[in-house]
């Protein structure tokens, strides 16, 4: 062990070597306290503790950076949960000393550099299955926005046009369009974009899509058109609707070059990440009119404020505050089962263990894990090493933990749950590219799993 | 004083047209063309080219018949309106030659087409050109009060900003999820159908109710149908209206049949405003009964939302009458439109009609005698002509008439169409109830209809 840190309440001596890479599994049992586990940039567990609270300590951090969170978290949290609001470069993850496993409520993790967390034996997971309708319902409604003019010509009401005759009433519904045959084209056809696809069809949109990513033959399955790049799918298109997530390659993939290659006075709608539209190519296109109309629910600024930035002064915008994955019933699927992939790393193996790992194979790659067997692979001191921290944790933003009230399920008074202590992971069998990771079953789940 | 004389003849024809009997539309080379007016718009570029040769064509620009100059009242054969005016018995009673008047668009609740049929005009209508924009939009409708995209965009105008997460669901409070919800649609026509399917792509489970069809439609769509109107509210989380306006139906939504809806329920009309009680609608909003409301129609229009019995409701999205307008619909209508009017001029009425909405009260009206030619009043074949001035232009409410600068075809100094005086109608047999009646082969038409 390359560093050990002394605990200064405790004066334990535990492992923790980040910088060789090697981290001990997440001790649980009998014998030992519960792990930590840390929402990061919210402050509500109410939907989290109650599958968690068995197993870990729960506490929340409110941060919208990593420093204002408290310095017992960054060294003793195990887990962390986390939203879109905050970011975790590699130096945010490197003040993490306990961290093994991070999960994204949600379906997006550009804000985690999950390459480098994979490094320091992080697993980065994800929840991608509880937006995907409400996404594409908010797209699609974005959509019939810009081709009714629904939110303007309300907006105009409200501000006081009044429309008496006829020609009144085609001026200021100006612009409305006839939706059937015109040709709605998809940038990255996953689940949101499948979901798009398949609404859009019903409107008599033609559909088109790209996607680089996908293996041949997709398009017949749902009876879509391809196509090869991304221009070709630029000049076809009458409404560009943008579903890829974001990743190194594709920032600013609509620019100013790129959207020269889009129709004149087509629309374009932004419900995937800010970051994939330079702010500044769009709110001239939209002055000059080589775009119609924009509406986009998520920015390169966030939060989106109509008075500040590129798209200060420009027409024929609709914007929404990064809402589209919202309904009750998403939101609060999303969080259980966010607490369930945390419970699963707590109980059982990283990755092995995790559903929606999204950087396992950058996670074999790194050191930490040699095609050797139990017997050698284990420090000596990680099995049964024990750190300790104090019960009724709750950290408020840059301050000192205070005891707890407003958590449910902090302090640990409940029976030990009786399970040994978990073996370090083997290294499973090289996955093939694309394959999804399989989760082993989970061990100790409640039923209702 | 030549001048005098001409109208005493006239005077004598309008005699004739006190006691009900109508000549046939007058046309040919020893006739001057039939005037046709456009009673409530001040645009023909449109209609022009399809009548310029059977018809001088004038538009009125009125709000009410109070504003129509005489001579159209005296003199026009054809009316072509759109919703703005509204043509009582009293109204249709002060035009004197009136024989066809043409609805553009689908709804033609503003004119008493009972009176008009006993008057001998057929009135018509063009149902098919705004289906899918009034469908579309209906779902945009939908769509909003779902997922709340206007009232976000409106925050954000406003200057709202969502930091986090729980900002954000503050700001999206109210976005529900689509899938399993119900949406009752209440009449099943051309509009009704189209919303029907699009919202079955959404995940909707769809109800519907109309006394009108026959059994098996739903069968015909995979939808289910509610025997009352009771047993659709009962069931809709989401009600929308697509039924035209009549007798019965006035204050559908009223009071008491709000308080059979769902708790929170929402409402979207985009019908008639006559279909609904503002201000049981009002009251509703105000206490939470129905969660949210999106009107394209209202009970007084132009709509304001300073001077409304909604004034003060919270939830609402309106727009101006707007939802049936694209330009490719409104061309289309208004082509429709004047096609009919050319096949009201130039063929029988109410055999050469295509979209005749009073058919079954003309055929029982007096001046339909079920006898042939030879009974025809002997002044009506080849009667003599009513003449108005050449280059009739647009004549301004309550204004004299001023020579045609900007209208084309207003002169006539083209040469005469050579056909023959149209004959008096014979009845034809009563069609069966629901049956489109079947319009004559156009004589005369040019190929492109």
């Amino acid at each position: 062990i390359e560093s050990c840190l002394i605990h200064p309440l405790y004066g334990l001596g535990f492992p923790i070597a980040p910088q060789s890479g090697i981290r001990p599994p997440i001790m649980n049992g009998p014998m030992h306290p519960r792990p930590l586990v840390a929402l990061l940039d919210g402050r509500d567990c109410t939907v989290e503790m109650p599958i968690l609270k068995d197993v870990a300590t729960v506490a929340f951090c409110d941060a919208q950076s990593t420093q204002e969170i408290h310095e017992k978290v960054l060294n003793e949290a195990v887990g962390a949960l986390l939203y879109h609001t905050i970011t975790l470069s590699r130096d945010d993850l490197d003040k993490f000393k306990g961290l093994r496993i991070i999960v994204r409520i949600g379906s997006g993790f550009d804000n985690v550099d999950i390459k480098a967390a994979a490094e320091l034996g992080i697993a980065v997971c994800n929840v991608p299955s509880s937006s995907v309708e409400e996404t594409a319902d908010t797209a699609l409604c974005l959509i019939l926005n810009l081709y009714r003019r629904v939110t303007w010509m309300h907006q105009a009401l409200r501000e006081g046009t009044r429309a008496s005759s006829v020609e009144q009433i085609r001026e200021v519904a100006g612009g409305a369009a006839r939706i059937r045959g015109e040709t709605l084209g998809i940038i990255g056809l996953g689940r949101v974009g499948q979901a798009v696809a398949l609404r859009a069809k019903a409107f008599g949109f033609g559909v088109i899509f790209y996607d680089p990513y996908l293996p041949d033959g997709v398009e017949r399955s749902l009876g879509l058109q391809r196509m090869a790049t991304l221009q070709d799918l630029l000049i076809h298109s009458d409404c560009v609707s943008l579903h890829c997530s974001l990743n190194e390659h594709n920032h600013h993939l609509i620019n100013d070059f790129t959207i020269k290659q889009m129709r004149q006075g087509a629309f374009l709608v932004n419900t995937a990440r800010g970051g994939l539209v330079d702010e500044k190519a769009l709110a001239q296109a939209l002055k000059e009119g080589r775009i119609r109309g924009a509406a986009l629910d998520v920015h390169e600024t966030e939060p989106f404020s109509f008075s500040q930035g590129p798209l200060k002064d420009a027409p024929n915008l609709i914007c929404t505050p990064h809402t589209s994955w919202y309904s009750e019933q998403a939101s609060i699927e999303a969080r259980e089962e966010a607490a369930r992939e945390v419970r699963r790393a707590i109980t059982g193996r990283i990755p092995d263990s995790l559903k929606n790992c999204v950087n396992k194979e950058y996670l074999m790659a790194a050191s930490q894990w040699p095609g050797i067997d139990a017997a050698t692979a284990v420090h000596p001191e990680l099995n049964g090493g024990a750190y300790r921290f104090s019960t009724g944790l709750i950290v408020p933003t840059g301050g000192l933990p205070g005891s707890g009230t407003g958590v449910e399920g902090i302090v640990p008074a409940s029976l030990p749950i009786a399970h040994g202590i978990a073996p370090v992971s083997h290294p499973p069998h090289t996955p093939s590219p694309g394959q999804p990771s399989k989760a082993e079953s989970d061990r100790d789940m409640p039923a209702d799993q």
